[in-house]
């Protein structure tokens, strides 16, 4: 019995000392060989046994097959929403662009039309069987990622559209615009996909980001003494503070949308 | 010397010429180790040593490279004695003087019954130790495994390791104490 090099114990000496005196016996060398006998039977796996490591290309192309798959569960109804919603918004911030207000319809109306939609995405009906969801190689944060990365997407680019429209008919500045809006989507959305992975229920989770959104932007662009002393969540310092918490958010509600605890819990409902 | 995990990768990849140095290697050390976890009883360790190997080879698809493939084979070893005493239904019991030590031609008698009877105490002492803890103190021990490696082996926290051979010390030490030893 040697000394351990890694041993925290300095004072183990006398230990060491009592149990050398217990030595094993060389091995048998008959039983080795049968051993080894043996172990020249034992069929080895003839193919590799992992999942090969995926090219570049692979992955991308994996991950564009998880994004069409997923582009079909999002309802038409969501899609076409977003989009009548968003060109309303820019429409009305386009018409009240001399009004002289500091409201910006398009900030208000980007995130909570994003904050519903992603609400929607987790839920009864979206959600295919379970023996479906279970038959997939993918797991489910993947997919609910994608479908988050679907619905994110398409309104950040109907809003950039948007912006784009009015940075060029009213005379916004496009850099201020974008991140006026942008912002708070991004926190909305991740909150509401956080409510909806935590209640499985939509219509609560849309219930309480609209809430929610109403107090900030009447918090934000209110004229009087706010009732409640609430900070201006959408003021320029918060921003940072918010896109850190929508990264959290995010992260937490991947962590808890585990398919086996959505459904127990349905189970014992 | 080609790493252990090299080694069992190769042998997931169907190289049959990876088993052989690879058994060798670990082959003593484990007999050792099995040796003491079953408190001495030879046949029986090489018995355990045999279901471990096979196991570890049949099974070498469930390796996972590149973790310890050492802290994996003892992993096994260690349930392979478990469940022996649990499928036999009986806790380690003192097979000490069981085995005595082997007797050297030019041994004087008397030292080697000296041997024998320090082996046996100290068999005995190990053998006072819950299961958790002999297995801890064996494989610090005997077989100089670190901290991380034990708790990888026996899928612990390295506090619980820790505190397992703290407490296994401690009661040794009683043992000690309690026959005199070093006096």
């Amino acid at each position: 019995m040697g000394a351990n090099p890694q041993s925290p114990l300095p004072d183990d000496h006398d230990v060491r000392q009592f149990l050398s005196a217990w030595d094993a016996p060389a091995p048998d060398p008959a039983a080795k060989a049968r051993l080894f006998d043996a172990l020249a039977e034992v069929p080895l796996p003839t193919a590799w046994v992992g999942a090969p490591p995926m090219s570049l290309r692979h992955r991308l192309r994996h991950a564009v097959l998880i994004l069409r798959t997923q582009l079909r569960v999002v309802s038409m109804i969501t899609w076409l929403a977003s989009m009548l919603v968003i060109a309303f918004g820019v429409l009305v911030t386009f018409m009240l662009r001399d009004s002289g207000s500091d409201v910006i319809p398009l900030v208000i109306v980007s995130p909570i039309v994003t904050a519903v939609g992603v609400a929607f995405l987790y839920g009864e009906e979206v959600d295919p069987a379970l023996e479906l969801q279970l038959s997939t190689p993918v797991s489910p944060q993947l997919i609910l990622l994608a479908r988050l990365v679907l619905l994110f997407g398409f309104d950040l680019v109907l809003s950039l559209i948007g912006s784009v429209i009015l940075a060029g008919a009213a005379d916004y500045a496009l850099d201020a615009l974008i991140v006026s809006w942008l912002v708070p989507m991004t926190f909305l959305s991740a909150g509401a996909f956080l409510l909806s992975v935590l209640l499985f229920d939509p219509l609560q989770s849309v219930l309480i980001a609209l809430m929610c959104w109403t107090v900030i932007v009447l918090r934000h662009f209110g004229q009087h003494e706010p009732l409640i002393a609430l900070p201006d969540l959408l003021a320029v310092e918060f921003r940072p503070l918010l896109i850190a918490a929508a990264l959290g958010l995010l992260i937490t509600a991947l962590s808890f949308a585990e398919r086996d605890e959505r459904f127990t819990r349905k189970d014992n409902a | 010397m080609i790493a252990d995990e090299t080694l069992a990768r190769r042998i997931q990849n169907g190289d049959r010429l990876a088993v052989d140095p690879l058994v060798e290697r670990h082959y003593s050390p484990l007999i050792g180790y099995l040796y003491r976890m079953t408190g001495g009883d030879r046949a029986l360790a090489e018995d355990l040593a045999h279901e471990t190997f096979m196991r570890a080879i049949a099974s070498i698809a469930q390796y996972q490279h590149p973790r310890p493939f050492k802290a994996w084979l003892y992993a096994i070893a260690t349930n392979a004695a478990r469940n022996h005493y649990k499928s036999a239904d009986q806790r380690l019991t003192t097979s000490a003087g069981d085995e005595f030590p082997e007797i050297a031609d030019d041994q004087p008698i008397d030292a080697v019954l000296i041997e024998g009877e320090e082996a046996a105490a100290v068999i005995q002492a190990l053998d006072s130790l819950p299961d958790h803890q002999r297995e801890v103190v064996l494989l610090y021990y005997y077989q100089q495994f670190s901290m991380q490696e034990i708790a990888e082996t026996l899928q612990i926290p390295v506090g619980t390791v820790k505190s397992r051979l703290s407490i296994g010390i401690s009661r040794l030490r009683e043992r000690m104490k309690a026959i005199d030893y070093g006096r």
